[in-house]
């Protein structure tokens, strides 16, 4: 079995060793600490080891014979005796011929291990490092596997976004997340197209955002896709460009985000559509969200206050009580103690 | 012919012998290559094209030996300043000799060692199996090699009656060679006869690059130095293990391990006949004399070098090698008590 370390400083392999038994694969591991990295030079001092099979240990008298101590490996003593080297010419000549070949050998067996596991084990560490709240490290870890090629730099990208956007830099996220989008893998790109639309948003960008929600909703991946649609949406209503909004909002209802048809009752509404509001706004009372739902009843005792259905306004006006908005719960109230008046 | 190559066959006329000649023909070659299938043609594709090139003169295991230790101290950059020449002469030792003459140094394998080392080589690549892992990481062994299980068995025998043959210094008769087919399991063979040879050889290169030959021996004398220097001895062993592992520096990890197995092969040999001698005799090891330190010790010599110089995973196919040579000196105890009764 084969094994070698990587460290958590450089994540590179800094060692590696043929091992055959428990004995073998301890002293290895006791070996490590304090290597000095053969690629870049910086002392390990923390490490993960990785093989490349399980470990198994083997039966006495099984075909395999571990830890064998034949006449030539028997010790001589208890202590392992020093023989005296050669100090001739030819010896020291051939002796750092043999060190240096063995420290390019050692070199180009760790970069080739390096290029195989790097990119894994800094996500992994990362991953680990983000849940367990050690924000710096996690971000270090991201920041090397994002560096590597491979689909794991693509999801390292998206992790080091959803960093930089808890630490409220929007640009940085946008960097990031951008960065994530170009991958290969559909969920992925989807994810971070719908978050890319998020960051540029948030910083004013409303035409890259919506050219960002419109790659999410390319995706075709559930339910990233009907929120970005919704977004979308959003994002159109902001720029004034009415009926492509309504188009994204028409969307993301028909793929199921009840939420989009309170801001589509909205367009309908302004444009003189008042039934067709109101039904899109009895959708949107069955969304997931409770601040739609107090806003749509709102919306709704409004509308039947303008019909003279005063009853069922009142009903309305009840259940927008719920909302957190001070103003929304105050005009709520107002109109409740307009009619109880 | 060299001024050195001149004394070794004025050395040999002196005792009426003659070099030893090569062992198959061109004629014989040819048609043993015409014998081979297709899946044997294959595999020795190269080594038959390298064949042809040389219009089928085939060089020895001795030859090849010395030529690849030759090269591997040109491209260290390293320089004998004087000549050398190898050749077989029945010194009656298993280590090599070197004896300094007027024009160089003459390096000397007892006559039969070569012979010896193929066959060990015949027997070790005979008893390799090789596996594969299933998706579970379990082994799985190749049992579809019906015809090397046949030669395993047959090369195990012939491995201790070639062991007798040799103590007996031919008195006993040598085995017929085991007929392994052309594959991986040859290959290793040859791999490790030459490397043990090689070894030999090289261990004696080293003394002349260190300095010792030209120290104690003087001409026609095959006596060696005088009292054996266990320092100059592990100083040779250490220039000839780093001559080996020097050319096989660019190699992959097995070539490398195998090519570190010689050394620990010959040294099991070693061990092996004085162990055999000490039985069949009734003799404590120190009358039985050698020129060398024991071979235990300059095996943990080794060894320690090797973990220096390396990774100790190299070890791994010397271990497994010397580990089946010394499980054999049952086996082999019994045929030489069989052969030398009859004798």
């Amino acid at each position: 079995m084969r094994v070698a370390a990587v460290s958590l400083q450089c994540f590179h392999c800094v060692s590696y060793q043929t091992v055959n038994s428990d004995r073998q694969l301890r002293e290895y591991i006791e070996s490590i600490s304090g290597s000095e990295c053969p690629l870049c030079g910086i002392d390990c001092a923390t490490y993960t080891v990785f093989a490349d099979a399980k470990p198994k240990s083997v039966d006495d008298g099984g075909i395999w014979k571990t830890d064998n101590s034949s006449f030539l490996f028997a010790s001589l003593g208890s202590e392992t005796p020093s023989f005296p080297r050669s100090k001739s010419k030819s010896a020291a000549h051939l002796r750092a011929q043999l060190q240096h070949d063995s420290a390019m050998r050692d070199r180009d067996v760790c970069q080739s291990l390096t290029n195989q596991v790097r990119a894994k084990i800094a996500l992994e560490t990362g991953v680990s490092a983000q849940s367990g709240g050690q924000i710096s490290a996690a971000r270090h870890a991201f920041e090397v596997c994002a560096a590597t090629t491979g689909s794991e730099s693509y999801h390292a990208a998206f992790h080091l976004g959803e960093l930089a956007e808890k630490e409220g830099d929007r640009n940085q996220s946008a960097r990031w997340y951008r960065e994530a989008a170009k991958t290969s893998e559909a969920k992925l790109r989807a994810a971070a197209t719908l978050y890319l639309g998020i960051s540029l948003s948030a910083v004013g960008d409303l035409r890259g955002a919506s050219v960002a929600y419109e790659r999410c909703v390319k995706c075709g991946e559930d339910p990233l896709q009907s929120m970005a649609a919704t977004r979308l949406g959003h994002a159109y209503r902001s720029q004034n460009r009415i009926k492509r909004a309504r188009k994204a909002y028409r969307l993301a209802l028909s793929l199921g985000d009840k939420s989009a048809a309170f801001d589509l009752g909205g367009l309908e509404w302004s444009t003189g559509h008042r039934d067709r509001a109101r039904s899109l706004w009895e959708i949107a009372l069955e969304c997931s969200d409770p601040e739609i739902v107090s806003r749509s009843a709102f919306n709704l005792g409004r509308f039947w206050e303008q019909q003279g259905v005063l009853r069922k306004a009142r009903s309305y006006f009840h259940a927008a009580l719920r909302s957190s908005d001070e103003r929304l719960v105050a005009e709520a109230r107002a109109r409740l103690g307009a009619r109880e008046d | 012919m060299s001024p050195i190559e001149r004394e070794y066959h004025e050395l040999l006329k002196s005792r009426s012998l003659i070099p030893s000649q090569p062992r198959r023909g061109q004629q014989e070659l040819r048609a043993f290559i015409r014998t081979l299938n297709e899946k044997e043609r294959r595999y020795a594709h190269a080594e038959i094209s390298r064949l042809r090139r040389r219009s089928y003169r085939v060089p020895g295991l001795l030859d090849i030996a010395v030529t690849q230790i030759r090269n591997t101290l040109r491209s260290s950059g390293i320089d004998l300043n004087t000549s050398v020449h190898v050749g077989e002469y029945p010194h009656a030792e298993f280590n090599a000799r070197a004896l300094a003459t007027d024009s160089g140094v003459l390096i000397l394998i007892n006559t039969g060692l070569s012979t010896l080392l193929d066959r060990v080589g015949l027997a070790l690549g005979a008893s390799t199996r090789f596996f594969t892992r299933d998706d579970k990481g379990g082994v799985l062994v190749d049992n579809s090699e019906g015809d090397v299980d046949h030669c395993r068995v047959s090369s195990t025998a012939m491995f201790a009656e070639s062991v007798v043959a040799y103590l007996s210094a031919g008195r006993v008769p040598l085995p017929p060679r085991a007929n392994i087919p052309i594959g991986d399991h040859l290959a290793i063979a040859a791999s490790i006869a030459t490397s043990a040879l090689k070894f030999s050889i090289a261990h004696e290169f080293g003394h002349v690059l260190a300095g010792h030959v030209h120290e104690s021996s003087r001409h026609n004398r095959i006596s060696g130095w005088g009292e054996a220097s266990l320092h100059r001895e592990y100083e040779a062993d250490e220039l000839a293990l780093m001559l080996l592992m020097r050319e096989s520096a660019v190699e992959s990890h097995e070539r490398q391990g195998m090519a570190i197995a010689g050394p620990f092969v010959f040294m099991a040999v070693d061990h092996l006949m004085k162990g055999v001698q000490q039985e069949l005799f009734d003799l404590p090891l120190e009358l039985i004399t050698g020129t060398h330190p024991p071979s235990i010790a300059r095996a943990a010599a080794l060894r320690e070098l090797v973990k220096e110089l390396s990774h100790p995973s190299l070890l791994q196919l010397a271990e497994s090698f010397s580990s089946w040579i010394s499980s054999q000196s049952g086996s082999v105890v019994q045929v030489a008590q069989r052969r030398l009764e009859f004798t």
